[in-house]
C-alpha cells in the first residue's frame, strides 16, 4: 500500500484513495464544500486545494488519488506522495476561493437559518479575509419554492451541486439541475415540476450554506438555541439514526445521523416531519371514561382501577394485552414478564400495524412498509406471542392491556372484535389516536421523543433511543407503568429504577441481545449476536 | 404537440447511440438532431429525447441551457447571429445590429412576427481578421457592411 505523508502524518492508504478521504481519517481539516461522502466527486468548488509535492499546481484533494510510486522513486526513499495542506500557497488559495465564493453572497448571516452552521461562516473565520474587494452590485434573484417543503435562497447558494447529485444519484429523480451558465447559473427544477420525492428534505441537510431551507424550519429558531440529541427514529423498521434538535420543550427539526449499518447518511421526510404529528393530542393525565367524556385521575386510582377491573372481569387469567412494534424493547419486555407472571396462557400478541410496500432507492436506501419501527425488538422480547389475537379473543370477558401503536394502528376487524368482547380495556399511549378512542382508562406515557430505551431494527440492529424532550403532564415512561403494574398485581418489589436498568435486564435474559449493553451501543449501536 | 424523430433521423439517432458507451452520451448530437427538425426545442421534444437517452429531462435541460446553440423559444427562419467580440466590435458590428434591429424592427434577441428573423447578439464567431462577422443559420458572411448585408438578406429565399 503506498504510504502518503500527510503534513506531520504518516499514513498507508489503498492506492486509489482519495487525499481528502485519508485527511478525514487522521482528523486533519481540508476545507471543502462540494465533497460529500454519500454522493459523486465534483470538484467544483474548489476549497479543498492542497500542495502535493511534485505537482506544479495545486490539487483539489477530494478528486486527487493517492498514487503509488516505483521502489527507487520514493520521495525522501519512503513517501509515494507528499502533501501539505498549510503551506503559504494553500492558505492564499483558500482565501480567494473563498473570496470568489462570497463575490455574491448576501451576507445575510443575521437572518439566515444555517448561520452556526454554516459552512461559508465556519471557513471564512478560519480561512477567510474578513473584506472584499468587490466594490460591483451583487446579483441578486428572488427566492423560489422547490416543492416538499423546500425552498431555495439563490443569492446564498455557492453552485456546489450537492443537491443535484443527491437526487440524481441517491433518490434517481433527478428533479434540479443547474440551470444556464457562468454568472446566471442557478439550481432550477425542470418546467416549474417541484420536488418530489419522499427523501427530499435531505437536500437542506446536505446544502453546506443557506440555500436549502425547511419550510417549516424557517425563522423559527436559532441554531444555537437547539440542543442535538442522538436518537433513533420509529416511524418504519428501518430505525435510521437521527439527531433531534429540541429547544424550550418543543421539537424544531429532525435531521439525520450518519450511521453506516442503519441509514447511512440520509433520512426520509417521513421520519424528518414526523415529530408534528406528536405535538397534537397529547396525554397529559390518565383518563377514565365517564358517562359524558372523559374523567382524569390520579396515577394511584389510575392503578387501582386496574386491579378492581382485574379482580372484577375473570382475575388475572383472563387478561389479555397487546404489545406495540413501535415502543421500545424495554416496555414490551416489562410487558412481557407481567403477563407471563399473571398467567401461563401468554395471552399476548402485537398491535396490528400498517404495512405498506418497501421503497427501495437506486443508491440502495430503504423505507421500510413496516410501520411498525421496532416490530423485531418486540417480538423478541415477548418471545413465543399468540399466533394471532384469534386464539383469546372468544373469551367470556377479562381486562385487555393494550399498548398503543403511536397512531399508526390498524382497527382490523379482529381487533375491533377484541376491544369488543373484553370488559376493561386498559390503553397506554403518548397521544390521542383510533386506539384511544376504544378505551375505557387511558394511561398517559411518554411520547416517541421522551422514552428512552433499545430498539431493534430490521437487519438486527439495536440502538439506544434516547430522550429529547420531558415527559408532557403525569404521562410516566411506559416501562415504569409496567413495572408499577407488575408490583401492584404480583406483589413482587420493582427491580428498576431507570429504563437501563430494564436493559440491563433483557441482556441478561435473552441470549441474543446479551452484547447489547448500554454501554456497547453508543451512538452506532450493536448488531444482535447471530446476525450480519 | 408530441416529438417523434422522422424515419430518416430515427436511423441516425439509433446510430448516435452506437457510438457511445452511455446513451447519455449522444444529448449533444441528438439534441441538434432534434432542433433541427423542429427548430426548436419544446417541453416535450425535451422530455420524450431525455426518456430515449435515459436520463431525467432535467439532466437535458443543464445540458441545453449551458449551450448557446440551444434554442427552447421559437425562432425565426433565418437567424441573425452578430458578432459582438473585440474585432467586430471594432469594426461596427453594434451599426450592423442596429441596422438589423431598425430594418426589421425587432431588438436582439427577438423574432419578427412574421416568424422569418431572429436577431442575436453572439460572443466570438472566431473570425477576427474579417470582421464584423453575422453568421446566418449556418453559414458566415464575412467583412459585411450594411449595403452588403441588405444584398445577402434581400437574396436569402
Amino acid at each position: 500500500m503506498p504510504l502518503l505523508k500527510l503534513d506531520d502524518h504518516e499514513l498507508e492508504v489503498p492506492k486509489g484513495t482519495k487525499i481528502l478521504d485519508a485527511a478525514l481519517k487522521v482528523g486533519i481539516e481540508i476545507p471543502h464544500y462540494c465533497y460529500h461522502p454519500a454522493l459523486s466527486i465534483a470538484g467544483s468548488c474548489r476549497m479543498c486545494l492542497v500542495e502535493v509535492e511534485g505537482m506544479p499546481k495545486l490539487q483539489t484533494a477530494c478528486s486527487t488519488p493517492v498514487r503509488e510510486l516505483p521502489p527507487e522513486k520514493k520521495i525522501d526513499g519512503r513517501y509515494d506522495m507528499v502533501v501539505h495542506t498549510t503551506t503559504g500557497k494553500v492558505t492564499a488559495a483558500r482565501k480567494l476561493v473563498l473570496e470568489f465564493l462570497l463575490l455574491n453572497h448576501p451576507l445575510d448571516c443575521p437572518v439566515c437559518d444555517q448561520a452556526g452552521e454554516c459552512l461559508l461562516q465556519d471557513y471564512s473565520f478560519k480561512y477567510g479575509e474578513a473584506h472584499s474587494r468587490f466594490v460591483e452590485d451583487k446579483r441578486v434573484q428572488p427566492g423560489e419554492e422547490l416543492g416538499s417543503g423546500v425552498v431555495i435562497n439563490l443569492n446564498r447558494c455557492i453552485l456546489c451541486t450537492r443537491c443535484v447529485r443527491f437526487n440524481r444519484e441517491i433518490t434517481g429523480t433527478g428533479e434540479l439541475f443547474v440551470e444556464n451558465r457562468g454568472y446566471h447559473n442557478k439550481i432550477a427544477v425542470f418546467d416549474g415540476k417541484p420536488l418530489d420525492n419522499p427523501l427530499a428534505g435531505n437536500v437542506a441537510d446536505i446544502c453546506p450554506v443557506g440555500a436549502l431551507l425547511l419550510k417549516d424550519y424557517i425563522h423559527s429558531t436559532r441554531v444555537w438555541h437547539l440542543s442535538h440529541t442522538p436518537s433513533v427514529c420509529t416511524e418504519c423498521s428501518a430505525g435510521c439514526s437521527i439527531t433531534v434538535d429540541a429547544a424550550n420543550d418543543r421539537i424544531y427539526r429532525i435531521v439525520s445521523r450518519e450511521n453506516e449499518q442503519a441509514n447511512g447518511h440520509f433520512i426520509c421526510d417521513t421520519g424528518r416531519y414526523a415529530f408534528h404529528t406528536y405535538a397534537e393530542g397529547v396525554l397529559t393525565e390518565p383518563l377514565m371514561r365517564a358517562k359524558r367524556g372523559w374523567k382524569a385521575l390520579s396515577w394511584d386510582l389510575a392503578y387501582r382501577t386496574v386491579a378492581d377491573q382485574i379482580d372484577r372481569h375473570g382475575g388475572k387469567g383472563a387478561v389479555r394485552a397487546l404489545a406495540s412494534p413501535t415502543f421500545p424493547n424495554e416496555s414490551s419486555f416489562l410487558l412481557g414478564q407481567l403477563m407471563q407472571r399473571l398467567s401461563d396462557k401468554r395471552n399476548v400478541a402485537l398491535i396490528p400495524v400498517k404495512r405498506e410496500a418497501d421503497q427501495t432507492f437506486p443508491a440502495g436506501f430503504k423505507i421500510s412498509g413496516d410501520k411498525g419501527g421496532n416490530r423485531r425488538g418486540a417480538e423478541d422480547m415477548i418471545g413465543k406471542l399468540a399466533a394471532g389475537f384469534k386464539s383469546f379473543f372468544k373469551d367470556e370477558e377479562g381486562v385487555l392491556l393494550v399498548m398503543d401503536a403511536d397512531g399508526r394502528a390498524e382497527v382490523t376487524a379482529d381487533l375491533k372484535g377484541l376491544f369488543e368482547s373484553s370488559s376493561f380495556k386498559v390503553v397506554l399511549a403518548s397521544n390521542e389516536s383510533n386506539i384511544t378512542a376504544m378505551a375505557d382508562l387511558v394511561l398517559p406515557v411518554a411520547g416517541p421523543f421522551e422514552r428512552e430505551g433499545t430498539v431493534t431494527n430490521d437487519q438486527g440492529l439495536v440502538q439506544w433511543l434516547q430522550l429529547a424532550l420531558e415527559r408532557k403532564g403525569q404521562a410516566r415512561p411506559a416501562w415504569l407503568v409496567l413495572a408499577e403494574l407488575d408490583r401492584l398485581l404480583t406483589g413482587e418489589a420493582s427491580l428498576y429504577t431507570c429504563a437501563g436498568d430494564v436493559t440491563w435486564k433483557i441482556n441478561r435474559a435473552i441470549s441474543a441481545y446479551s452484547q447489547a449493553t448500554r454501554f456497547k451501543l453508543g451512538l452506532k449501536g450493536q448488531l444482535l449476536t447471530g446476525t450480519g | 404537440m408530441s416529438f417523434a424523430f422522422t424515419a430518416d433521423r430515427k436511423k441516425r439517432f439509433n446510430a448516435l447511440l452506437k457510438q457511445y458507451p452511455d446513451k447519455r452520451s449522444a444529448a449533444l448530437p441528438a439534441l441538434h438532431l432534434a432542433q433541427d427538425q423542429e427548430g426548436y426545442l419544446t417541453t416535450e421534444t425535451i422530455e420524450t429525447l431525455a426518456q430515449m437517452l435515459d436520463i431525467t429531462p432535467a439532466s437535458l435541460m443543464d445540458t441545453i441551457s449551458f449551450h448557446t446553440l440551444f434554442h427552447t423559444k421559437p425562432r425565426g427562419k433565418y437567424l441573425l447571429q452578430v458578432c459582438q467580440t473585440l474585432s467586430c466590435s471594432l469594426a461596427g458590428a453594434d451599426e450592423i445590429v442596429d441596422h438589423l434591429s431598425h430594418k426589421y424592427q425587432v431588438k436582439a434577441g427577438e423574432t419578427t412576427p412574421d416568424g422569418k428573423y431572429t436577431l442575436l447578439k453572439v460572443e466570438c464567431l472566431g473570425a477576427c481578421d474579417t470582421a464584423p462577422v453575422v453568421q446566418i443559420n449556418d453559414d458566415y458572411y464575412e467583412k459585411v457592411s450594411k449595403d452588403k448585408l441588405n444584398r445577402i438578406l434581400d437574396k436569402l429565399p
